[in-house]
């Protein structure tokens, strides 16, 4: 392998005879070489193979990026309904204040590609337990019963900007349909969404909730599909 | 090729990467500051990489998550100014990976991964042999000792910095093997609704580009190309220079048209690996040519010079008592940090949990709304459609030739984009002629997973010159309509 700098004055060789501990250092040196080339061999291997799940290990070594992205938008909340009838946002919550994405206002559950998982249903989950015990007093007399996971999706091109959905989709589609400020929201004024386009929704999760006192005194909730 | 790993350098090149890589983390660990006990701490939700596994670190209670958190700022900070650099190296390797490995949905992106590969890689190499306080603390003792020889750095070794190019060939050939596994990546879909994407999409010029096909297809394969090319030339000596500008071009193009975080600021720091002393050269006597620059960059002699390159300098030896006085020192500034951070957090307490006063009232939904939302409407179904277009010419799903004026004996070509996943559907593609007679129609069913449509209508003399029309029809309902000028030869 021709290197760049190699023959460059930028880099001398190291100096020899050497002490003991030089030529100590200079065998550990080897050894994380050879374990990193190997490794990097190994996963870029499996990944050229397709396997680029082969090890938990493999996340640290697989360069997958772009796996893929779909045609539609979509952010998640979960609603939460109580023995007396009534609708509460359980999800997100004051507890979820990280926000990112190109809008900033994506919650991390919002960020998972799929929450029909069993792993992201059970974040989920803890999520909206984390809720329910930040807020026992609130629904002492009228409990959460149950629960609904619901997400909001709408085709990516909403995401334009209206000078550049004008630009594209101003004389391709049909009129009632670029006029998107004129179309009626279906959720005006409602905590639900902030879209000023129109979205839909699908329900995802529902699990009934039940709540048992514990000894100590502590509420502990179980989730029933 | 032995002295392609065993050979020693001046350690600049990695100071540099030391100084910017610290200053990158830094900058992105100080956003995630006030959500550290919702991202690491029981009293928020971690959300751990490897669930029930070795893998996954134990969960920290909101007080350990924000000392850790601050000591994990302390490190960085002093991987920045380079006070104790492998000593700091270690730490922030240690919590960089903790932390990350609590929260990987929004913490330990691949970016952060491959963070994590260049903080393990610089503590093998000297970065803090220049540009650092211990080169400060060092040159104050060579001068208060008269006679001592002229201070110059130890050199550090080079196989640290060829794992780091090593690693930036695989990250770009991985990132082209799964690249040209999707069909979609060539024709620019994948590029085009990643820019429209919510998570990572972009801004005006990233939405502008999504609504530019040719450029899309354009943009896709000089990416794949690039990642093919740089891990290949970049080892050719002629070429080197060239493939680091562009690999800069490369990551301030995606800077400039997508929301990466810190994505491009590391690949670009990596990309430092590359240069060399000689570089730093290049740079320095550049700017010396800037009229406010040069007193910054006096001349060859002064710091951005080279350092004598015969042999490792050996390693000066510090007494045990300045050894274990420094460690003192280092020490208790870290708790000093740890301290202060979580005073800080427990003192602005966002998430309420340090007084333990928790009892948030929900926010409540109109029932109307949550009827709405629960009924599940379908979208209409022209939200099923992406984008339409017409061309005299359809090839790799994309429209080429004319589009506004044809002639009798072209054909009119339409090609639909549609969104994923729509439900079975029949599209019906109506010409219709100046005067509204239908000239043409076409009945297309569309499966689930179909994601074009194309239909071609061959016009013929025997049609009248004026302005045709296409309707576009989904299960009847007219969602779209192009137009175009018939022509006469």
């Amino acid at each position: 392998m021709a290197a760049s700098d190699t023959a460059s004055p930028d880099v001398a060789e190291s100096a020899s005879p050497r002490p003991l501990f030089t030529r100590a250092k200079q065998f550990a040196a080897g050894c994380v070489i050879v374990a990193y080339l190997l490794t990097t061999v190994f996963f870029l291997g499996r990944h050229v193979l397709g396997d680029s799940a082969s090890h938990r290990v493999a996340y640290f070594w697989t360069w997958d990026m772009f796996p893929g992205y779909t045609s539609t938008a979509t952010r998640r909340v979960a609603i939460g309904e109580t023995t007396g009838g009534q609708f509460v946002q359980l999800y997100p919550s004051a507890a979820q204040q990280f926000h990112w994405g190109v809008g900033g206002d994506m919650t991390r559950l919002d960020m998972l590609p799929s929450v029909e998982g069993e792993r992201a249903a059970a974040w989920f989950l803890a999520a909206v337990q984390e809720t329910l015990e930040r807020t026992t007093t609130t629904t002492t007399d009228d409990p959460i019963a149950r629960i609904y996971l619901v997400e909001e999706y709408w085709p990516l091109r909403y995401n334009l900007s209206d000078d550049l959905y004008e630009d594209v989709y101003g004389e391709t589609l049909i009129k009632a349909v670029v006029d998107l400020a004129q179309t009626k929201q279906a959720l005006e004024e409602s905590p639900l969404t902030n879209r000023t386009h129109p979205t839909h929704w699908r329900v995802l999760l529902d699990v009934a909730v039940e709540r048992t006192k514990r000894s100590d005194g502590r509420w502990e909730w179980t989730f029933q599909p | 090729m032995k002295s392609f790993w065993s050979a020693h350098e001046s350690p600049r090149v990695v100071a540099i990467i030391r100084m910017a890589l610290a200053g990158i983390l830094l900058f992105d660990a100080a956003l995630r500051w006030p959500y550290v006990v919702e991202l690491f701490s029981t009293a928020g939700l971690p959300m751990p990489l490897h669930v029930g596994t070795p893998f996954e670190p134990p969960a920290l209670s909101a007080t350990l998550a924000a000392l850790l958190f601050s000591l994990k700022l302390f490190a960085l900070f002093a991987v920045l100014i380079g006070w104790r650099t492998r000593l700091s190296l270690v730490v922030l390797f240690v919590l960089f990976g903790w932390l990350g490995l609590l929260d990987f949905i929004g913490s330990f992106k691949k970016y952060s991964v491959i963070a994590l590969h260049m903080l393990f890689l610089l503590t093998f190499t000297n970065s803090g042999g220049v540009w650092s306080v211990e080169r400060w603390r060092s040159r104050n003792r060579d001068v208060s000792t008269s006679l001592s020889p002229p201070f110059s750095p130890p050199l550090s070794p080079l196989w640290p910095r060829r794992l780091m190019q090593i690693l930036l060939c695989t990250i770009y050939l991985g990132a082209v093997i799964t690249k040209v596994r999707r069909r979609d990546f060539a024709t620019g879909d994948l590029l085009m609704f990643s820019l429209l994407d919510d998570r990572w999409g972009g801004g005006w010029f990233g939405q502008w580009l999504s609504t530019q096909p040719h450029l899309l297809v354009l943009a896709s394969m000089s990416t794949i190309f690039f990642e093919i090319a740089f891990p290949l030339l970049i080892w050719m000596p002629q070429l080197r220079r060239s493939m680091i500008v562009c690999g800069i071009l490369f990551h301030l193009g995606l800077a400039a048209g997508m929301s990466l975080a810190v994505f491009s600021p590391i690949m670009l720091v990596l990309l430092l690996a590359f240069a060399n002393e000689s570089d730093l050269q290049w740079v320095a006597s550049g700017l010396r040519r800037l009229p406010m620059m040069g007193k910054h960059f006096p001349s060859r002699d002064s710091s951005i010079t080279r350092a004598p390159l015969t042999t490792p300098s050996p390693p000066r030896t510090d007494s045990a008592g300045r050894v274990v006085w420094g460690l003192l020192v280092y020490t208790a500034a870290a708790a000093t940090a740890m301290g202060l951070g979580y005073a800080q957090q427990r003192s602005a307490d966002w998430y309420g949990v340090f007084d333990g006063s928790i009892n948030e009232r929900l926010v409540p939904l109109n029932k109307d709304n949550v009827e709405y939302v629960l009924s599940e409407e379908s979208p209409e179904f022209h939200e099923y459609i992406h984008r339409i277009e017409i061309g005299s010419r359809v090839s790799n799903f994309h429209m080429f030739g004319k589009r506004e004026q044809f002639t009798s004996s072209d054909v009119v070509h339409v090609l639909i984009r549609l969104v994923q996943e729509h439900p079975p559907m029949e599209l019906q593609a109506m010409l219709l002629a100046p005067d509204g007679q239908t000239s043409d129609q076409f009945l297309i069913p569309l499966q689930t997973a179909q994601t074009h449509a194309t239909i071609g209508f061959r016009l013929s003399p025997n049609m009248k010159p004026g302005r045709y029309r296409i309707v576009i029809q989904i299960n009847g309902y007219d969602v779209a309509e192009q137009t175009f000028e018939l022509v006469k030869r």
